[in-house]
């Protein structure tokens, strides 16, 4: 378990390098002049000299990478060109949002997945199986940002039951932040509800199989008894890998959602960073997200190998 | 009992219920997007204030934009920019991955591990943000898009080949090709390909559903397919600012996002239980 433990964090520290090499080739060495790309052709050459002595573009590209990696191993980061802060800071401020944000999605999404999936998998074969399959399958195919936009035609526009978009801020109460988040939440959860569903119908539907449950079911045990302590706990450990595994796509998928509620979360920020060629954002975010995605991924792993203690190999 | 897989294509697909839905909405999607070659109801950017946001009616049967645009004109036409998409950023990870998978069954070591850590590299960004940072680096467009969804596309085909690829390098058979001296190429071309096929006939529908999804996302945010041309992601946010006044604007872009990825969800499903025996649930027909 150790030795696994130990490979395990080896590559993802190998995946964070190469990945931040890939992040800083790709956007400070490929482009050629980043000051250029971010000023745009029409500015002084004054103001560009300027800015490339800002960015260090004075100095090898090989100074400039050890220099970024050593700054955000220390918690300083770039300043950004449109804000005029340091991205550390914009980071804190947005991650407020996107983090209660996925947080409320995967809440969603499980309140919803385990019941349903249970209900398939316990009436399998039978109509409520396959209204929850189908509920599944129209789930995976709608996006995620035309379920938001449905929404808050539903429930901004008809009902007026909530806001259309944006976000007051946290200083407007937790009520109101929460329920602002709502509906982005919703648009983020449901289709991740929908694979979890079908996941925890498998996984259920496999233990249901499993010799330990019939010889519960032989000594007599109650069958919710045999449905809460024995195929639940089971059928968790493939479901935990997923939710794992979701939280990386949902921090991804806030970046649309995002847009489609106005909220200035992470997802908005690395955008509208895109947009307007603000490259130490989008570089500083980008590796912020994918060091969270790597993260998440060996936590789910050593979780995994915890609850199931079966050999491991890293393929 | 006669087995699904013995029966004729068609004849299985008509009996299994995922694999003949899947089929008639592809056929319908596929339909439409070569149709709309040939012909519209409207000629697709075809500008008339007369007509400008009309609801459903016998002259435009999903209505107009907010330039008089003919919303069927233009969901057929973005039919085809969306398979586009799909298809040729599905045969990048396709042709890549199933090299790359292949390659490293076939070599294991450190051909395996270089693979298989590459791979890991690539799925530390998920595909939103590759496409970002390629925006980023080259610009929005469609071709741009394409090339970040090839891109994301290429370890997941990698991982599949080289798992499937694997298992039947394991095989004795395989084993007695090596013994009448066939090198590591003939037997990928001669025996695994063929064996790990409906495999990759599989995973290419999914990511094809997975391809339609990210070019809408990316199309909506500005980044994919580039105005005038018409995308199902781009009408959906042009359709945001006027869903208050015309919300059938909003709607019928996204049933068409949500049928064809239907539609492709379900022809994988169907195809994995016709094509590949040991996932197979719905097992035989009488």
């Amino acid at each position: 378990m150790l030795t696994y433990a130990v490979r395990r964090f080896s590559i993802l520290l190998i995946t964070l390098a190469a990945a931040s090499l890939v992040i800083f080739v790709v956007l400070e060495v490929l482009p050629g002049d980043v000051a250029l790309i971010i000023l745009g052709d029409a500015v002084r050459e004054d103001t560009l000299a300027a800015l490339r002595v800002e960015l260090g573009l004075d100095r090898p590209a090989s100074t400039r990478y050890v220099d970024w990696i050593a700054g955000l191993l220390s918690g300083r980061s770039g300043l950004s060109h449109t804000y005029g802060v340091p991205v550390t800071d914009l980071v804190r401020d947005r991650l407020g949002i996107t983090l209660p944000l996925a947080l409320m999605a995967i809440a969603i999404s499980t309140v919803l997945a385990v019941p349903l999936g249970m209900l398939a998998a316990t009436h399998h074969n039978r109509w409520r199986d396959y209204g929850v399959m189908g509920f599944s399958q129209v789930g995976m195919a709608i996006p995620n940002f035309w379920f938001g936009i449905l929404l808050v035609l539903l429930f901004a526009v008809t009902l007026r039951w909530f806001p259309s978009g944006g976000f007051p801020g946290w200083e407007a109460g937790l009520g109101a932040g929460l329920w602002a988040l709502l509906l982005p939440a919703l648009a983020l959860g449901l289709p991740e509800a929908a694979i979890l569903a079908r996941v925890t119908r498998s996984s259920v539907l496999e233990t249901l199989r499993a010799d330990f449950v019939r010889t519960a079911r032989a000594k007599g045990v109650a069958e919710r008894a045999i449905l809460f302590r024995h195929v639940l706990r089971n059928a968790l450990i493939p479901m935990t890998t997923i939710l794992g595994l979701q939280f990386a796509f949902l921090l991804a998928g806030s970046i649309v959602v995002e847009n489609v509620f106005f909220l200035p979360g992470l997802g908005r920020l690395i955008f509208q960073a895109v947009t307007q060629r603000d490259l130490i954002v989008v570089r500083d975010v980008t590796i912020l997200l994918v060091a969270l995605v790597v993260t998440i991924n060996f936590v789910v792993d050593l979780a995994y190998a915890v609850i199931d203690p079966r050999p491991k190999t890293l393929a | 009992m006669t087995s699904l897989r013995a029966m004729h294509p068609v004849a299985a697909a008509l009996r299994h219920p995922s694999l003949a839905g899947g089929s008639a909405i592809m056929l319908l999607v596929l339909g439409l997007a070569l149709l709309s070659f040939v012909w519209t109801p409207y000629p697709v950017d075809a500008i008339s204030a007369a007509e400008r946001l009309q609801t459903p009616s016998a002259a435009h049967w999903l209505g107009t934009d907010q330039f008089g645009r003919d919303v069927l004109s233009r969901i057929m036409v973005g039919a085809r920019n969306s398979i586009a998409v799909g298809v040729v950023a599905v045969s990048i990870g396709l042709f890549a991955g199933v090299a790359l998978g292949t390659w490293a069954a076939a070599r294991g070591g450190w051909a395996d591990e270089l693979v298989m850590r590459t791979s890991d590299v690539v799925f530390a960004f998920p595909a939103i943000i590759s496409a970002l940072l390629i925006t980023a680096f080259l610009g929005p467009g469609a071709v741009n898009a394409i090339v970040a969804i090839g891109i994301f596309n290429i370890p997941v085909f990698a991982r599949v080949t080289r798992g499937a690829a694997q298992q039947v390098w394991g095989l004795e058979y395989t084993r007695a090709g090596m013994a009448i001296g066939k090198g590591p190429t003939r037997i990928t071309i001669d025996h695994v390909l063929p064996n790990i096929a409906p495999v990759l006939i599989v995973q290419a529908t999914i990511q094809f559903a997975v391809a339609i999804l990210a070019e809408a996302a990316l199309s909506y945010l500005g980044l994919g397919t580039q105005p005038p041309s018409p995308s199902w992601g781009r009408m959906l946010f042009d359709a945001q600012t006027l869903m208050a006044l015309h919300p059938t604007l909003a709607i019928f872009p996204g049933v068409a996002i949500a049928l064809a990825v239907l539609g492709l969800n379900l022809l994988g499903d169907g195809l994995r239980d016709v094509l590949d025996p040991r996932l197979r649930v719905w097992r035989m027909v009488t």
